[in-house]
């Protein structure tokens, strides 16, 4: 499904991903962690097409295409979408009118206004999110729960095939972790593949990863199944250093 | 107004004491009103035209409009209803807020007017000016000339002395207009039109007024120079909106300027979207302690348009309020002008005013916004605030909006929306917003250049 080979990216002449490696299958779940600054989210906006970064070397393929000379609303089309870890405040652009915009560009087939308020109803309510939300402008104002949670809704709206979370978990209390985990369960299934992103173990115990990565230095430096992450909360990342930092 | 014979004087280019003794006579006005008028033209021909040296003209030049190139005044047809005025007029209605009382202004004559007749029965009074003369001279001797005076600047004596045509609304002590009043100027001659807008809300009353400028396209430029004067008496309430929808041969200077006694409310929207070059003062005055002014500004810049507006918070009174945000996007090559003013006066206390500008450029590095937010404060237990803003429309806010599926050019219409929709939104009119949305829309067109990197 996601097929990251060798990636080299900077970001104002500064080289942060190092020659990186990753395969996600479909309907897998994983995880990467990694200390601050090591290019998580770098990696994030890279996949989805941010122009603010340059891509200097490698490939990243997505069922099957090179998405890299792709615009970000074209990756998106096809299936990709990130929750971000500082979405933006984008002030007079309702939740509503962003969602049936971005619903509408996703979909071949337009949904009528009535679809697109029940879909948004019933999504709303699994995020248990206030419905006085749609009104609001995207973000505006948002605690940073909150805006967790709306990327969240955004993401059971638009159905993504691959989701990239990146510390989707940071900032929220205990119900708002269950609530954001029970939204990504929702998706949970063969046509669905995820990349969590986190510094804690807590959002892996609700969404359990098929395979944990470590990120350090722009680079994966090892990978284990699902107690790799708590041996990580364990030992902390200068056992990570001291182990694979010679590999940095 | 009769299809007398225009006098020759008035039938060739220029402004003279001649032709403003001639509109004088033409219109039949009382002695009075020719002297001001005399005076006026006395103090406009002494006042030196603004430069690029003068502090409130700096950014705007000025040097090329010739007032003496224009026609003074330019009669039309008067009407017998709606169904026969100019297609264009009509469409604008048409597409308009629903009216409770209707004015439409062709070239320099009303050629058509109608109150419902419902708020005529309760005395509510809205035709032009010279009409007006007829019935309610004694309030318009008091009050025109009263906020915008000849000696506020060059082309406010110029209004004073050759004004033509302009409205008078007049809403009685507690009459609530539920529905708004509208006037339109059409403009489809080569010259110059000079409406003077007077707007007289008794105590307790409430009235929306919304007064539309539109022209039919031309090649040689065309002259507008209007003046409007609102009072808002005590515990009154006034909606205003000017919108400046002229097209690229009209030159347009106006000045709004409004009075508020105690505990009045005055909402005010200026929008400005069309013309070569558009130049509008708008001035609050808080007379009255408990008077509150919402004043909002939109503007839209493209090709080589220069669009500029001068505002002010005059508090006078203590325990006024005052918010101020105005709004713009420019594209191409165009020059918006921003200059605002929060003045405190000497025992203004508890005075609260908050001033804001944003400007967003659209994908262009030849496009400029100046913006100057300025505070003068005389007292010293007052609460104020101004802010200033101007830059590319953000990249990262694009890429969000992206990343959910829509593609760049849908992207960008929701960031040029939404940042007009917090103008819009406080502004309780759907067909009005829609107009303008409209506008936004055409104004965005086929997309922005690429930006610069
Ligand atoms: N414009 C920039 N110029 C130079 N360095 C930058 C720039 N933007 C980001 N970086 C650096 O890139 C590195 C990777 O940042 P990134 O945000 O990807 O880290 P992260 O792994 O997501 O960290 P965190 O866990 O704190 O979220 C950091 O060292 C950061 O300082
Ligand atoms: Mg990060």
């Amino acid at each position: 499904m996601l097929k990251i080979d060798n990636l080299q990216a900077e970001i104002d002449g500064n080289e942060i991903l190092k020659g990186l490696e990753l395969e996600v299958g479909k309907g897998e779940i994983h995880a990467i962690m990694g200390p601050n600054g090591s290019g998580k989210s770098t990696l994030s906006n890279v996949l989805m097409g941010h122009p603010r970064y340059e891509v200097t070397g490698g490939s990243v393929t997505f069922l099957g295409e090179d998405v890299m000379e792709m615009e970000a609303d074209e990756r998106a089309r096809l299936g990709m979408f990130l929750a971000f870890q500082y979405p933006s405040e984008v002030p007079g652009v309702s939740v509503a009118n962003f969602l049936r915009t971005a619903v509408n560009a996703v979909r071949e087939e337009e949904l009528s206004i009535m679809e697109m308020y029940r879909l948004l109803q019933d999504k709303m309510k699994i995020m248990q999110m206030d419905p006085k939300f749609a009104e609001r402008y995207l973000n505006e104002g948002f605690s940073g729960g909150e805006k967790k949670r709306n990327e969240i809704l955004q993401m059971l709206m638009l159905e993504p095939k691959l989701s990239i979370m990146d510390e989707t978990d940071s900032g929220l209390d205990i119900d708002a972790l269950q609530v954001v985990s029970k939204g990504v369960n929702e998706l949970r299934g063969p046509e669905f593949s995820a990349v969590i992103i986190t510094h804690y173990q807590r959002i892996l115990r609700y969404i359990e990863p098929d395979r944990v990565h470590v990120m350090l230095d722009g680079r994966i430096v090892t990978s284990g199944g699902k107690e790799l992450a708590l041996e990580l909360e364990d030992k902390g990342y200068d056992w990570v250093r001291q182990e694979f930092g010679s590999a940095a | 107004m009769q299809q007398k014979d225009v006098p020759e004087v008035l039938r060739s280019k220029g402004i003279s004491v001649e032709v403003v003794e001639a509109l004088s006579q033409f219109k039949g006005e009382p002695a009075w009103l020719t002297e001001r008028r005399l005076h006026a033209w006395a103090t406009f021909e002494k006042l030196p035209m603004p430069t690029l040296r003068d502090e409130a003209w700096r950014y705007t030049d000025i040097s090329d409009v010739r007032i003496e190139d224009f026609l003074p005044y330019a009669p039309s047809p008067d009407v017998a209803s709606e169904g026969d005025l100019p297609e264009a007029v009509q469409k604008l209605i048409s597409e308009g807020e629903e009216n409770s009382a209707l004015l439409v202004q062709h070239n320099s004559e009303t050629s058509y007017s109608r109150v419902d007749e419902e708020l005529a029965k309760k005395g509510v009074v809205f035709t032009d000016l010279h009409s007006a003369l007829v019935e309610h001279e004694d309030i318009i001797k008091e009050k025109l000339f009263g906020l915008v005076p000849e000696g506020y600047d060059k082309f406010a004596a110029l209004s004073a002395a050759a004004f033509s045509g302009g409205s008078f609304l007049y809403v009685p002590r507690g009459v609530d207009v539920e529905v708004p009043i509208q006037s339109y100027r059409w403009l489809d001659v080569v010259g110059s039109i000079m409406p003077r807008t007077l707007v007289v809300v008794e105590d307790g009353a409430s009235v929306t007024y919304i007064d539309e400028y539109a022209s039919a396209d031309a090649e040689d430029p065309a002259f507008s120079n209007g003046a409007v004067e609102l009072y808002v008496g005590e515990g009154a309430n006034l909606r205003y909106v000017s919108l400046q929808n002229w097209e690229r041969n009209v030159l347009h200077f106006n000045t709004i300027r409004s009075r508020t006694e105690k505990d009045a409310t005055i909402n005010s929207l200026v929008v400005s979207l069309g013309a070569q070059l558009s130049r509008t003062n708008v001035e609050a005055g808080l007379t009255a302690s408990g008077s509150d002014s919402e004043m909002l500004g939109m503007y839209f810049a493209d090709s080589n348009q220069v669009l500029d507006h001068h505002t002010l918070q005059d508090h006078i009174s203590p325990n006024a309020h005052s918010d101020l945000l105005y709004k713009g996007a420019l594209r191409d090559e165009s020059l918006t002008v921003f200059s605002g003013l929060i003045r405190v006066e000497p025992g203004a206390q508890k005075t609260d005013a908050y001033q804001t500008n944003r400007n967003i450029i659209l994908g262009t590095d030849d496009a400029f916004a100046v913006s100057l937010p300025n505070l003068e404060i005389m007292a010293d237990d007052v609460k104020c605030s101004h802010g200033s803003t101007t830059g590319q429309v953000d990249e990262t806010e694009l890429f969000y909006l992206m990343s959910r599926g829509i593609p760049r050019r849908e992207a960008e219409r929701l960031v040029v929306f939404g940042f007009f929709g917090e103008v819009t939104s406080r502004v309780p009119l759907k067909r009005l917003k829609e107009k303008l949305d409209r506008a936004i829309e055409g104004k965005i067109g086929l997309g922005f250049e690429e930006r610069a990197a």
